[in-house]
């Protein structure tokens, strides 16, 4: 039973002993990167957990494509491919052996698990480095690895523990790029769990933010993005309210902003001019006027409660 | 030279059937444990007391064409009892084996953390784990009841049908004394690799348990003449199994009632054991 969302999670509930980590979680993940941010402890590991089939769900459900993870794990492992935190390389092998390995475990025949794990060593720029034995590759090179072993078997949900935990910015853009061209394919879609927010700002789409196990947020970053398209935040200093005043009753309306801003919805080509015309007339300084990037950082710290 | 595009291409090729993927592993054991020089030459030397055997068969069935040595040959009999010695002699280099590959086959990836990494992959845990048993089994299988049955049947190649007639408990206890021995060995080196968590401790361990049980049971056994005491001495457990598998007096001072519970309760012990340890994440409660 296929389904058109990579993740359906219902009410989801998972307790570690007499410790409940996930409570209710509801959502629905039908975008093509969805990234998963949360404090320490909020979570997101036992998330993946589960949709993995590591640990059973208390009540609740999660399936992936529509096969669900209670009664259907080894249907839900062969959809994904997994990126864990860990080093959890085998070592002993060179990096082309243990990306076959990992191939055939997942189904591929011994032969073209062997053309598919250079195929994905190539791809993931670690060709020139295949016949070198895993455990003396640095911890780029790991990460990379990694990221091949996930892939050698054509996932249709790539799942990424901290990808880029540890990279220097190099191998981080490098990494970040390489997800980039992944969600170019069709095919796959990416759960990224980080604790960089960047890095989630730059590839994803959807964003969970967990809380004490809990949905803090789960916003369409990319509709967001694109509705606030003609939008503009502004930093003000002087009579504020006169300002304020005299463009409503010019048409143009602004609305409290967090960081003490104002926030000005659809300016069209001639609000500008008249901005900052009333500006001067009013004896305010603009200090700031750019267009609105709700960034991921403030959807963090409100969805933490802790936004300025 | 083939040409590589750095791209990205999803799989659409044909997969393998799931039950038997769990056969990768041992197939990758077999070949990590041969890249060993040292391990292949001892290996190879565990086929020496088979080479004999086949050697003494031979000219025990040739002794009237052989002259001299079939005069001193002509009062040995192979039966029963030699198809024991044998197996002895193989268990011992058997135990050998599973001490060198047994902790091996999961330490490495359990010091790396890399369970999560191949239980994330669709053969189970316990496809899993049988994988990492296959190839103990399947090393110490060469050692034991495959060439046991190979003297068997060479024997009755040349001594006839008749002779295997009459001697049918001798296969029969060459397969199932050998199992016991191989399950054994296998669930506990597993077992000791999944508790010590590295390749020497596991090493370590495992030893242990043939050792320390042993002293402790025969030392109750002579001070406090508990008998029973002996069901943790593994040698002496399998030894009477041995015994009366193929139909000789017990002479370890143990029944064989007593010596097939102790080597379930062993296995059952280590299966316990694995199922707790070779999980993919370790829940802290």
């Amino acid at each position: 039973m296929e389904s058109d969302a990579a993740v359906l999670l219902d009410g989801l509930s998972v307790r570690l002993g007499r410790r409940p980590v996930l409570d209710g979680v509801t959502a629905r993940f039908g975008g093509r990167a969805i990234g998963l941010l949360g404090p320490n402890g909020a979570g997101k590991t036992t998330l993946i957990n589960t949709l993995l089939g590591f640990v059973r769900p208390t009540s609740g459900s999660a399936r992936v494509f529509g096969h669900d993870v209670r009664r259907r794990p080894s249907a839900v492992r062969a959809l994904c491919g997994y990126m864990p935190e860990t080093d959890a390389i085998v070592p002993g092998l060179t990096g082309v052996r243990f990306v076959c390995l990992m191939g055939e475990l997942a189904g591929l025949p011994a032969r073209d698990a062997l053309v598919r794990a250079h195929d994905v060593l190539h791809f993931v720029g670690l060709g020139e480095a295949r016949y070198r034995n895993v455990e003396t590759y640095s911890t780029g090179m790991r990460q990379l690895v990694k990221l091949a072993q996930a892939l050698v078997a054509g996932p249709r949900l790539l799942i990424l523990d901290e990808p880029t935990a540890g990279l220097d910015p190099r191998h981080r853009a490098e990494f970040l790029r390489l997800v980039r061209e992944l969600l170019e394919v069709d095919h796959v879609t990416v759960l990224i769990s980080s604790h960089l927010l960047r890095d989630v700002e730059e590839v994803c789409d959807q964003v969970l933010i967990l809380r004490d196990g809990r949905v803090a947020a789960f916003r369409d970053v990319a509709a967001e993005r694109r509705a606030a398209a003609g939008s503009y935040d502004l930093e003000l200093r002087g009579p504020e309210d006169e300002f304020v005043r005299r463009l409503a009753a010019a048409g143009v309306s602004l609305e409290r902003a967090p960081r003490g801003r104002w926030r000005l919805e659809e300016g069209g080509p001639h609000t500008i001019p008249l901005l900052l015309e009333t500006a001067v007339a009013c004896g305010v300084q603009v200090r700031r006027l750019e267009r609105r990037r709700d960034s991921l950082e403030e959807i963090f710290l409100q969805a933490m409660g802790e936004a300025p | 030279m083939t040409i590589r595009e750095r791209r990205y291409v999803p799989w659409d090729g044909r997969w393998t059937r799931p039950w038997v993927r769990w056969l990768v592993l041992p197939r990758y054991g077999l070949r990590a444990a041969f890249r060993s020089r040292l391990f292949a030459s001892l290996y190879t030397m565990g086929f020496a007391a088979p080479l004999l055997g086949l050697l003494v068969i031979y000219v025990d069935a040739r002794a009237d064409q052989l002259g001299q040595i079939g005069a001193v040959l002509a009062g040995f009999e192979i039966d029963r009892r030699t198809f024991r010695l044998f197996l002895e002699v193989q268990s011992r280099i058997a135990f050998v084996v599973g001490l060198i590959v047994g902790p091996a086959m999961v330490a490495d990836e359990l010091a790396a953390g890399a369970l999560p990494l191949v239980l994330a992959r669709p053969i189970g845990r316990w496809g899993y784990i049988a994988g990492k048993l296959a190839t103990p089994a399947l090393l110490l299988s060469g050692l034991t009841w495959i060439p046991g049955l190979a003297l068997v049947l060479f024997k009755t190649s040349l001594s006839g049908s008749a002779w295997l007639l009459a001697n049918l408990r001798i296969p029969a206890a060459l397969f199932a004394a050998s199992w016991c021995w191989i399950a054994l060995i296998c669930l506990l080196a597993l077992a000791s690799t999944a508790v010590a968590g590295s390749k020497s401790w596991g090493r370590g361990l495992f030893f242990a348990l043939f050792v320390a049980p042993a002293a402790a049971g025969r030392a109750a056994a002579t001070i406090a003449g508990l008998d029973g005491a002996l069901a943790v001495d593994l040698s002496a457990t399998v030894g009477t199994l041995y015994q009366w598998l193929f139909g000789d007096p017990v002479t370890t001072g143990l029944s064989p009632a007593v010596a097939v519970l102790a080597v379930l309760a062993w296995c059952g012990a280590a299966a316990l054991v694995i199922d707790r340890r070779i999980r993919p994440v370790r829940i802290v409660r």
